[in-house]
């Protein structure tokens, strides 16, 4: 039935719940399944209006949220290789706008499916930018799964 | 002209924004655009108009003929620094114009008829000048369409103008009033950067939050907002999520400062001093401590003397607490910080040049002989020559009765011109348009003296106005004073490139714990500076 499920997660609650089920279609169908997770180019303009410190000072900050991004993203990675160990699932990493970098990945790795978490009522601590319908669904090449 | 394979951002923005330049400058040259001028009352600028027009337009014009040789061809330092930035130096300049010349008139006009309706002037009320309607520009621009291409890489250098604004503003201080506000500063941040810092770390203990989101939002709740974050996450090893929560506080409520802080200040009666020093002890964010004392006044430097002595006092301050904080944190992290990672890597070299202008300007190298105390006349047309919109008000209002015919046409045109000068039509004869200014001058100080002689009664209000338009047109050097001019366009282009750095997102990110301390801390911290303000900061006489 599926070939390639790409599953976009970036370990909240709601996105659990994706991995969930499309650790389960892997199963069932012996489909790859491959973790996408995207690093939001929206952090690039969190040093904002500063304008006093030294352009030493602004590299350091940028290296240091890119290390803490590696490392949230390498947490979440370790996590879900030990849980889903039997499916052997890849791993991708993007930088971009959550939903071009999602819709690019879809296109580029021809997922038959991509699977991602219901929105939730609270959302959970992190960067806050919810990937949104109106700017996913134009750029879908592939069918897209919510996870409830 | 189409882009090329390189990445280049098209030429054609560039020969259009030279063309709209060099095509303004020659209309307001060729008079045509005169009546339009003079209904937004901004008709005395045209000289500048004209300067701004030819020079930058010229600049775009040579640009966009070297980027078109260079297109397809790989990038080198010239293309980096000089062909790839000026055209966003463009794009701001003439936002920055555009801004000045036409939509702040625009704004006062709209703001003066809704008066029946509204009961009050909105400008006003929002401090609507042309630096605040700048960041407004640039944070539209930033979030709805985004800053183009072509303009990009010139946008970065906002940073940089801004902090030459601050090195030009160290020549308009004396030994007398650094030391003085110097003093107050000192005291006030001090007290205020190491109070919020050790609040914020209390509040932290308190709610039970982690030692590294508590750091990273006193630093930035305590010294200078957003450039405290970023100069303090990686030595308290802030979480993304603490960072982003922490910037999103910091950005919200120093734009809403940015609004409120002026208009409250007005309305309590504060003097430049007062406001300054409230402004760059309570405003969390340093770009906003700025915006918000152009907002107070942008015609009269004085406030934003007070505010940028404040700043620098802040970041000088910022060492201090990232040594306070590694040391903090460090004894669990077991992490240890070099000289050079503290001290050297976070001072901000800008100071150096501000000190260097300041010691040049104290020395007299910008003022010579003659030109001390007063000898030097200037009746050019410059907003901070007029007389002050509440002046202005008393002296239409006043009905002067005794004046000798002279005197009568020196008054009646100073409230026409809100200043001493001659007639605009003959600003190109300097003689004539001295010699009239001049006559007008002596015209104002017979009355200030037939009052002092007991010959003619006229309201305190009215003479501290007469007494003041003849102040604002003795000038110590003129270099001085166009460095001053310099130094305000250079504000003003460098707020606009900082607005375009805000971005919706950033300030969404407000939220979590982060928000609720830094919204305890950062409404103590602008009480207490008021109320200490209010009681304890005098006026400091500034020149």
């Amino acid at each position: 039935m599926f070939n390639t499920i790409l599953l976009a997660t970036h370990g909240t609650p709601g996105a659990q719940q994706a991995e969930a089920l499309a650790a389960d279609w892997a199963r069932k169908t012996g489909a790859r399944l491959l973790v996408l997770s995207v690093a939001n180019e929206a952090w690039k303009d969190m040093t904002c209006d500063d304008w006093l410190n030294t352009s030493t000072t602004r590299n350091t900050f940028g290296s240091y949220v890119e290390g803490q991004i590696s490392a949230e993203v390498e947490r979440l990675h370790t996590r879900i290789r030990k849980d889903l160990a039997d499916l052997e699932p890849d791993f991708l990493c993007t930088v971009g706008k959550p939903h071009e970098a999602i819709a690019e990945a879809a296109r580029k790795t021809e997922a038959d499916v991509l699977v991602i978490g219901a929105r939730q009522k609270k959302q959970a601590p992190g960067f806050k930018d919810r990937v949104t319908a109106k700017e996913l669904h134009p750029l879908l090449p592939c069918p897209l799964v919510i996870a409830p | 002209m189409a882009s090329s394979d390189l990445g280049r951002p098209s030429n054609v923005p560039v020969w259009i924004l030279s063309g709209l330049l060099l095509l303004y400058g020659a209309l307001v040259a060729s008079g045509a655009l005169t009546p339009m001028l003079k209904a937004l009352h901004v008709h005395k600028q045209v000289d500048l108009m004209e300067i701004l027009g030819f020079t930058f337009g010229g600049i775009g014009i040579l640009t966009a003929m070297l980027r078109s040789t260079r297109m397809n061809k790989p990038m080198t330092n010239l293309d980096t620094f000089v062909l790839e930035t000026i055209p966003g130096i463009l794009f701001i300049v003439m936002l920055a114009m555009g801004i000045r010349w036409i939509a702040e008139p625009i704004v006062v006009m709209m703001s003066k008829s809704l008066v029946p309706v509204l009961g009050f002037k909105i400008h006003k009320v929002l401090n609507l000048n042309y630096v605040v309607l700048g960041i407004l520009v640039g944070i539209i621009i930033t979030n709805s369409w985004g800053i183009p291409k072509f303009a990009a890489s010139g946008v970065k250098t906002a940073r940089f103008v801004l902090k030459m604004g601050v090195i030009l503003l160290g020549a308009r201080y004396s030994f007398a009033e650094l030391a003085k506000l110097g003093m107050v500063s000192v005291w006030m941040i001090g007290f205020f950067v190491l109070g919020t810092v050790f609040f914020v770390l209390f509040l932290g203990k308190v709610f039970k939050q982690p030692k590294s989101m508590t750091g990273v939002l006193s630093a930035g709740m305590g010294v200078c907002g957003v450039s405290a974050t970023v100069a303090c996450a990686p030595v308290v090893k802030a979480r993304c999520s603490e960072m982003a929560y922490t910037i999103g506080t910091i950005l919200g409520f120093g734009i809403l400062c940015m609004f409120a802080f002026p208009t409250i200040g007005k309305i309590v009666g504060m003097n430049a001093t007062q406001f300054g020093a409230w402004a760059g002890t309570g405003i969390l964010n340093s770009a906003q401590v700025a915006a918000a004392c152009l907002a107070f006044n942008a015609v009269d430097i004085k406030t934003l003397k007070v505010g940028e002595i404040f700043n620098i006092t802040r970041v000088l301050f910022l060492p201090i607490i990232v040594l306070v904080l590694a040391s903090w944190y460090g004894k669990a992290a077991g992490q240890k910080l070099s000289f050079k990672e503290v001290v050297i890597d976070k001072f901000p070299i800008f100071i150096i040049g501000f000190l260097l202008l300041f010691a040049m300007s104290s020395f007299g190298l910008f003022s010579p002989p003659g030109h001390y105390k007063g000898k030097y006349l200037d009746f050019s047309y410059n907003q901070r020559t007029e007389v002050t919109p509440e002046e202005l008000v008393v002296l239409k209002n006043a009905k002067l009765e005794g004046l000798t015919p002279e005197e009568q046409a020196a008054y009646n045109d100073l409230v026409k011109q809100h200043q001493i000068a001659g007639n605009f039509e003959d600003r190109d004869n300097k003689d004539m348009f001295d010699a009239t200014a001049r006559k007008r001058m002596a015209g104002l100080e017979s009355i200030l003296a037939r009052e002092k002689g007991k010959e003619i009664t006229i309201s305190s209000d009215v003479k501290s106005a007469v007494k003041h338009a003849v102040k604002q047109v003795h000038k110590k050097s003129k270099t001085i004073v166009t460095l001053t001019d310099a130094m305000v366009w250079f504000f003003a282009y460098g707020l606009i490139g900082l607005g375009m750095q805000i971005t919706r997102k950033s300030i969404a990110q407000a939220g979590g714990w982060p928000l609720v301390m830094g919204a305890i801390s950062g409404v103590t911290k602008a009480t207490l500076s008021f109320i200490v303000v209010m009681y304890f900061v005098k006026d400091v006489v500034l020149k």
